[in-house]
């Protein structure tokens, strides 16, 4: 399973945490995502900072990015006020 | 442990802190840059801690938009610069401290600040000059402690030199939730705590302090926990 972290305001707005799911690409988990959470906007996961296990995987590339088995995905935004 | 502080100012820190720790604190020669948000709070607290050397640089004057959060600003206090404030109102709380001031920008100030300083840290509102610092940083092999925060959220972590830490965690960005969700009062002295917390772990070595790590603290909902790591 692919275990995916909604934090921060993604945490918030979407009452979500950890979810795991099966593997795939990201447009595919996110597909299923959406099957089971209806609510979810696609735009969130476009624009929102995305980790997979430390790396970060930009905008353009995250949607076609095969998850596999064992990674965890960090959803979130950054933070640069001091 | 030897709990002979014999400042009795320090007594209180003996339940943590050897002598030999609070000397190793008391000796660190520590640059704070930005002293607003973070910065005054970390200012307070590494005083109160012993730390008895001190560079502060901000470019800034106190204004009306500093009175919710930042801890030195006063209505009186209002035009006058950061740094001057920040060091009259420590020096009135520890008077044997050494202080230093520079009202400036960090990338306009000549990079030998950062030379004889043993810790760096990061209390700016920019996340290019997080980065900026970052580099300099590595340049003169000194640990920087970063903190940034925005809305309910804050992170902090330790960047060991050329860890490239905020560099490969920010890549191109340049603004984050910050722009949004400004600064509300209770979150940037518990950032800043925090950042002093991670100041002692590094002085005194412990394998708990976030080297090459960033904490993501979510005070909404009440979670602290480490989401990158190098």
């Amino acid at each position: 399973m692919v275990k995916i972290v909604f934090l921060n305001i993604l945490r918030s707005k979407y009452k979500l945490h950890e979810v795991d799911i099966e593997p795939g690409t990201f447009k595919e988990v996110f597909a299923r995502l959406k099957n089971q959470y209806p609510n979810l906007e696609e735009k969130d996961f476009q624009d929102c900072v995305m980790f997979v296990n430390d790396v970060r995987i930009t905008h353009l590339a995250r949607f076609d990015m095969i998850l596999k088995d064992g990674d965890r995905v960090i959803l979130t935004h950054f933070l640069g006020g001091g | 442990m030897k709990n002979n502080i014999t400042d009795l100012r320090f007594i209180n820190n003996s339940g943590i802190l050897s002598s030999e720790d609070q000397s190793k604190i008391q000796a660190m020669r520590v640059l704070i840059i930005g002293v607003g948000g973070l910065g005054g709070y970390l200012a307070h607290a590494l005083c109160r801690m012993g730390v008895h050397n001190m560079w502060l640089v901000d470019k800034d004057s106190f204004s009306i938009t500093n009175l919710n959060r930042q801890l030195f600003s006063t209505p009186q206090n209002i035009g006058q610069p950061k740094v001057d404030i920040v060091k009259r109102e420590l020096l009135s709380i520890c008077p044997d401290l050494t202080i230093e001031t520079h009202i400036s920008a960090i990338e306009e100030l000549d990079e030998a600040v950062f030379e004889g300083v043993d810790i760096v840290f990061d209390a700016v509102d920019s996340i290019q000059t997080k980065i900026f610092i970052e580099n300099i940083c590595s340049k003169y092999a000194c640990p920087l402690i970063h903190g940034a925060l925005g809305g309910w959220y804050g992170q902090v972590g330790i960047s060991l030199a050329n860890s490239n830490l905020l560099k490969d965690y920010y890549q191109q960005a340049t603004s984050g939730l910050e722009q949004k969700m400004k600064a509300p009062t209770f979150v940037p002295p518990f950032v800043a705590h925090l950042m002093v917390a991670q100041f002692v772990m590094l002085c005194l070595n412990k394998e708990e302090a976030l080297i090459n790590q960033v904490l993501n603290i979510d005070m909404l909902n009440n979670e602290l926990r480490v989401i990158y790591r190098k």
